[in-house]
């Protein structure tokens, strides 16, 4: 049966917040991980995987009741990835330009757990349009993660952001940053003030209700 | 009972096995359609990048390509370069995409006529940001320039350097480099 009232408000705070696919879920580490060595990477995978996520979910949504159970996550995976190699295709085609500064991302993003997550919890589930604003609000939350540690990451590892020097050439780099035991590194910080932020937030809320 | 029992398990394995088929086959043909769609266009964008970068070195004449082959080298293709009044030879442009840390990297090896390397470019590659992208970085063009006027083989330490802390992206610029010397030796 298909879940109750979808609330648009709630679902962007949790898809850029609460229940961002990154930080919270920690779907996605791989490709995260790699791409991030710069603003712009991390930007535009994160853009390239919410205009798969949206297709996808919207496509299971509209076969969900199609797809017999004991083979979804097989059908999931061939529509996932037959949407990829279409993007790369008319990317490939028809922006070229775009083509040169994510290209090499674009099949990194068939096996990025986030897709076939958000297949099978929400929109394998739902009707088409809420499953599409799932994929918006989770891609945007991807987006963002992947920007934060992508801009992490290049300040410390480059002394750069977007290619601009910062620090006049008096900073020098920690080169490990922009090297897989950075991204490491850095995700497990961010993830750390991520769960303190939240711990903070719980412990106002919960002094609130218990003054009330 | 148990008959019938086994009658509808087959029933609805097929079931099953023939709505996955046609989730396969639509996806299939949705991937055939837009390949058949784009595939051209593809072609052109490719050949024009190449035109485009060999028109950086060599700014007038016809470009000819060689169709060149060879399956065990890194050299995808050898363009000849010609005057268009008297067909003479001004030079050659080898493009070829060796291995690099990340992926491959695409490059072009521009000779003149007499099979002297006048330029490298490096038109693409997958290297890692701060490290192997300086191949290709304009603080560090002197790595690409150190290859002017050579016409054979070389190695990192006589007479080129690699750029420390890069050697695998800089030993893939040599190879590429050294592979196209030995194509262009080949042709005519």
């Amino acid at each position: 049966m298909d879940n109750k009232k979808y609330n648009v408000k709630d679902a962007l705070v949790e898809g850029l917040f609460t229940n961002n696919p990154t930080f919270v879920q920690l779907l996605g580490a791989c490709p995260t991980l790699a791409v991030t060595t710069s603003v712009q990477n991390g930007f535009g995978m994160g853009i390239s995987a919410t205009c798969v996520l949206i297709l996808s979910n919207l496509l299971i949504s509209l076969l969900r009741k199609f797809i017999p159970k004991q083979v979804r996550i097989a059908s999931y995976i061939v529509i996932i990835s037959g949407f990829v190699t279409a993007v790369e295709l008319l990317i490939k085609a028809y922006l070229p330009a775009l083509n040169s500064s994510l290209g090499l991302f674009i099949p990194l993003i068939v096996v990025n757990c986030i897709i076939l997550a958000r297949a099978e919890a929400f929109a394998s589930k739902n009707g088409p349009f809420a499953s599409m604003l799932d994929g918006l609000f989770m891609g945007l939350g991807f987006t963002l993660a992947l920007t934060v540690l992508g801009a992490i990451r290049e300040i410390l590892g480059t002394g750069k952001i977007m290619g601009v020097e910062l620090f006049g050439g008096m900073y020098e780099p920690m080169i490990i940053f922009v090297l897989p035991a950075g991204a490491f590194i850095t995700l497990g910080f961010v993830i750390a003030g991520v769960n303190a932020i939240f711990a903070k937030v719980n412990r106002e809320k919960h002094k609130k209700e218990v003054k009330r | 009972m148990s008959k019938q029992n086994s009658k509808q398990e087959i029933k609805s394995i097929l079931d099953i096995t023939l709505r996955l088929f046609v989730v396969c086959t639509i996806i299939a043909a949705v991937v055939a359609g837009v390949n058949a769609l784009t595939a051209d266009k593809i072609a052109e964008n490719e050949a024009r990048v190449i035109s485009e970068t060999i028109r950086e070195v060599f700014s007038e004449g016809d470009i000819i390509d060689m169709q060149y082959s060879d399956s065990d080298s890194c050299v995808s293709s050898i363009y000849k370069i010609t005057k268009e009044a008297d067909n003479s030879i001004i030079g050659y442009s080898v493009i070829c995409a060796p291995a690099g840390f990340g992926g491959e990297v695409q490059m072009m090896v521009a000779f003149d006529a007499d099979k002297a390397i006048t330029s490298v470019r490096v038109m693409s590659h997958s290297e890692t940001p701060g490290i192997g992208d300086k191949i290709n970085s304009a603080d560090e063009a002197w790595f690409t320039e150190q290859f002017a006027g050579k016409n054979s083989l070389m190695s990192f330490g006589d007479g080129v350097d690699k750029i420390s802390g890069s050697s695998k992206s800089s030993n893939a610029v040599l190879n590429g480099v050294n592979a196209a010397v030995t194509a262009i030796a080949e042709v005519n």
